[in-house]
């Protein structure tokens, strides 16, 4: 009992702030280009197939309720493989963290502060995550649960500005889309809904397993509406051929509205420091993934002696982008990682132990 | 010459060849020893054990042909009216008769409110510590503790540092018996209970643990207990040493027990399912566990109808938000993240700016300090330099600075607003951390602007959300369960619907309205 230390609240939690990140404000321009008006239709297939994803996992999870990824692994494939396997949820979580601490610090340094370093930016980010890891999963979970209403808030705050604005032929015609640009739409919609990858690490640590697989449906199904809503009043605000010219379509949208008698001019950047918030729940949760599953391997002498040299990876790879391009490439390569591991590694290990009947 | 002076300072230093021997006598009994039957001897041994102290009375009473009384009592902790009334009157003229010296002690109408057997040495100086009486007899080896303790307190007054408009004024004061009576009054139930140690070894300090049986959670009781069991600590003078003492977190920023002089507050903190802890010579009650809202709110609010309460809350939290942000707020806005300020705002700001020499983080940091040292200087003055702080404050500070061209008059404002903001919160505690925390703030807004305040306020909510109070975590109303906690603890609902207690200090009974 001593490691159950998160109750199903900061559980939701955890899921909804690991999901509502950068695909805020990069969703509805990777839509758009995919398949234009038809995006809540990608975007409602994304859902249902992340509702079937998450059944696998939790599947597979159900059968293991103490243990973390490695210690599954290990009991079906043995020592060494799950090594493998580990470590490829180390680099996965590990390049999700940098990449979405190098998108974030593009937005700051493009929106903010444009004069400043992007290594100081990347540095700050990635100290205060690393004070996280320190603190430990009890901690994690407070944090999210009490910033998941800055997370939802930053959601919510687009809807209500578009709200009255949003043309009625941008969002038409409904189902104009091809068989293949629809799969292409609904993939570029399951890289923004992931975050359920996260169980793989928190799921052990839950005092009430009863309600883990509805209120998990529940928080997705969540999501999911407020996407699909996200998506649609983004584009019809600006129609698709506009938006396909913007990086930062959610960001520009603020930056058009003027609100009058405001002490901010500038509404998106109080936009942009609530979504500051939701990146920073996603930078923060795939850190501490990757470094609680760095200790798990390590023996525990040098486990907290690993976090530097974790943060100095981390730091080098967010450097590396050149510029925005690159940064969407490193973006998209990480978000299919992540559907490889959620899909093939999930029904690898399912069906593996199913074979050697692991499971009782 | 030189020398002279050294000749005559040095005769001035050894007028008169006395020494003073020093006469420290270590305790001469053994642990657990019992009392002899020699009188001498037991006198011998108390009158060592103290060391001979000038103040430790041992009179001697010839008790008529049969028996040889003492009586031992400590100068100033008795009613020495009383011992001479009764005893040694009593006991000189009365008893000649020889029946057992018990059988006088316990059966006479002695006007004594209680009377302890004590037959080992440390009971006996214990007792003496505490101010009872001690009367031994010659030939027996058992001791009568009496009780005549006299100690001079004051009277119940209200509080200083707890003002409040509405509701009872009485504060604690330091003499923890009448503390105690004070909740019990309050509280007329069979369930309530105090539990009591003693902590300091060597003051020795009566410490009380106060709870509702039947609402708190045991746990969080035991817990609190083997902490304050736990204390190896000489020097217990106020309650806030043991707050200091058996804190979750010891070097945290943030205050994780409420300090509280009024017995209200605690005897509806007790209701709530939460702890007290008071101590002798303290006039202060320690609550706990406390969350983060507990110390925004006040006991004012449930004397208040419920919408000056619910108004007055939104003032404070207003007031609290001020106190921590306008300056740093002001700060990224005029120094890093100037496009987001309205063109008709940023050019007066600009302009005023124009004239002063220094940064402006320089010149923030210059006016904040300034500020806190006035504050410092106010508040332990007496009072009537008082007024001769605040006329050199206002107008050295307010009005020649701006005039010198030394500091800008919108950030004498923004200064001033904070210090307002700071004087709603009633907490003296939050408020001195909160101050610390600003200066954090300031620095880390003149940094990086908007993206550093909200680094550096991220930074202190993770570590409040890793902080507990004896288990319950610092941010429980947000970080623990739905939003209906949170709402709950920001603002107080009416008593017509608030049937329940705050979850969230893991209480046993939750329900207000009996069943």
């Amino acid at each position: 009992m001593k490691d159950r230390k998160i109750n199903i609240y900061q559980y939701r939690a955890i899921l909804i702030t690991a999901t509502i990140g950068i695909g805020l404000i990069t969703l509805p321009r990777a839509l758009a280009n995919k398949v234009s008006t038809a995006s809540w239709l990608a975007m409602t297939l994304g859902t249902v197939i992340l509702i079937v994803i998450s059944f696998l996992i939790l599947r597979l999870l159900n059968y293991f309720p103490n243990n973390n990824i490695y210690e599954i692994s290990q009991t079906i494939l043995g020592k060494y493989l799950s090594i493998i396997i580990t470590l490829i949820f180390i680099s996965y979580y590990t390049l999700v963290t940098s990449s979405t601490v190098r998108f974030t610090t593009d937005a700051i340094n493009v929106w903010m502060l444009p004069l400043t370093p992007m290594s100081a930016i990347i540095f700050i980010l990635l100290i205060v995550s690393s004070y996280v890891c320190l603190k430990g999963t009890e901690t994690l979970g407070r944090f999210c649960t009490a910033f998941l209403f800055f997370n939802i808030l930053s959601v919510l705050l687009v809807l209500f500005f578009t709200f009255t604005k949003v043309k009625p032929y941008n969002i038409q015609p409904y189902f104009h889309t091809t068989f293949v640009e629809l799969l292409k739409g609904t993939k570029e919609s399951l890289l923004s809904l992931l975050g359920i990858e996260t169980f793989f690490v928190f799921h052990k640590f839950i005092n009430n397993e009863q309600d883990v697989a509805s209120s998990t449906y529940k928080s997705i199904i969540f999501i999911g509406i407020l996407y699909v809503l996200l998506v649609e009043a983004t584009i019809g605000y600006f129609g698709v051929d506009q938006i396909k010219t913007l990086v930062f379509p959610v960001i520009s949208l603020f930056k058009t509205i003027e609100v009058r008698y405001f002490i901010f001019e500038r509404i998106e950047l109080f936009f942009l420091t609530l979504w500051l918030a939701a990146a920073f729940t996603t930078i923060c949760i795939y850190y501490y993934c990757g470094f609680y599953l760095l200790k798990v391997l390590l023996p525990k002498k040098v486990s907290h002696a690993i976090l530097p040299i974790y943060f100095a990876i981390t730091f080098y790879l967010s450097r590396l982008p050149q510029n925005i391009d690159e940064t969407f490439k490193l973006l998209n390569y990480t978000g299919n990682l992540g559907i490889l591991i959620c899909l093939i590694i999930t029904v690898l290990l399912l069906s593996i132990g199913k074979i050697r009947g692991v499971f009782r | 010459m030189l020398r002279k002076i050294k000749n005559i300072l040095r005769a001035a230093r050894n007028q008169g060849d006395k020494t003073y021997e020093s006469k420290i006598v270590d305790a001469s009994y053994e642990k657990n020893e019992r009392l002899s039957s020699s009188l001498k001897k037991n006198i011998d041994n108390i009158r060592k054990t103290f060391g001979d102290s000038d103040d430790l009375q041992i009179r001697k009473i010839p008790g008529g042909s049969v028996y040889n009384f003492v009586l031992i009592f400590i100068d100033g902790l008795v009613k020495e009216d009383d011992l001479n009334e009764f005893i040694l009157k009593y006991f000189s003229f009365k008893n000649k008769e020889s029946t057992s010296f018990k059988e006088i002690i316990i059966n006479s109408n002695l006007p004594v409110t209680s009377i302890h057997e004590v037959q080992d040495y440390s009971d006996i100086i214990a007792h003496i510590l505490n101010g009872l009486s001690i009367l031994m007899i010659e030939g027996s080896n058992t001791a009568y503790a009496l009780d005549y303790i006299c100690f001079n307190k004051r009277s119940i007054t209200d509080s200083n540092l707890e003002k409040n408009l509405r509701g009872p004024r009485e504060a604690f004061i330091e003499d923890i018996k009448t503390n105690l009576a004070l909740l019990r009054k309050r509280i007329k139930s069979r369930n309530f209970q105090v539990d009591k140690l003693t902590i300091g070894s060597r003051t020795n300090t009566d410490v009380a643990i106060v709870y509702i049986r039947d609402i708190v959670n045991l746990d969080i009781v035991n817990e609190v207990k083997s902490r304050l069991v736990n204390i190896n600590y000489d020097d217990v003078q106020d309650s806030t040493y043991l707050a200091h003492l058996i804190s979750d977190n010891p070097i945290t920023i943030f205050p994780l027990m409420a300090p509280t002089e009024k017995p209200d507050k605690v005897s509806s903190s007790l209701l709530n399912g939460r702890i007290a802890l008071l101590s002798d010579n303290s006039p202060t009650a320690i609550l706990l566990p406390s969350v983060f809202t507990d110390f925004l709110h006040v006991q004012d609010d449930f004397y208040e109808r419920f919408y000056s309460a619910f108004a007055s809350r939104v003032i404070r939290y207003i007031g609290a938000f001020l106190a921590v942000f306008s300056t740093p707020i002001y700060i990224a806005l005029t120094a890093v993240n100037v496009d987001m300020l309205p063109t008709k705002l940023a050019i007066p700001f600009s302009q005023v700016r124009y004239v002063v020499p220094f940064p402006l983080i320089v010149e923030a940091l210059i006016m904040e300090i300034t500020l806190e040292v006035l504050r410092e200087a106010g508040l332990r003055i007496p009072n009537p330099i008082g007024p001769a702080i605040s006329i050199v404050g206002g107008l050295v500070v307010g009005q020649t600075a701006v005039n010198a061209g030394l500091i800008s008059p919108f950030l004498t404002i923004i200064v001033a607003l904070s210090a307002i903001g700071s004087f709603t919160v009633t907490s003296v505690d939050l408020v001195t951390s909160l101050r610390i925390i600003k200066f954090l703030f300031i620095i880390s807004s003149g940094v990086f602007g908007l993206f550093g305040l909200g680094a550096s306020v991220s930074l202190l909510i993770i570590h409040s959300c890793s902080l507990t109070s004896f288990g319950v975590p610092y941010l429980a109303p947000f970080s623990e369960t739905s939003i209906k906690d949170a709402f709950n603890s920001i603002f107080r609902k009416p008593f017509i619907i608030d049937f329940e207690r705050n979850r969230y200090y893991r209480i046993k009974n939750e329900t207000r309205v009996k069943k």
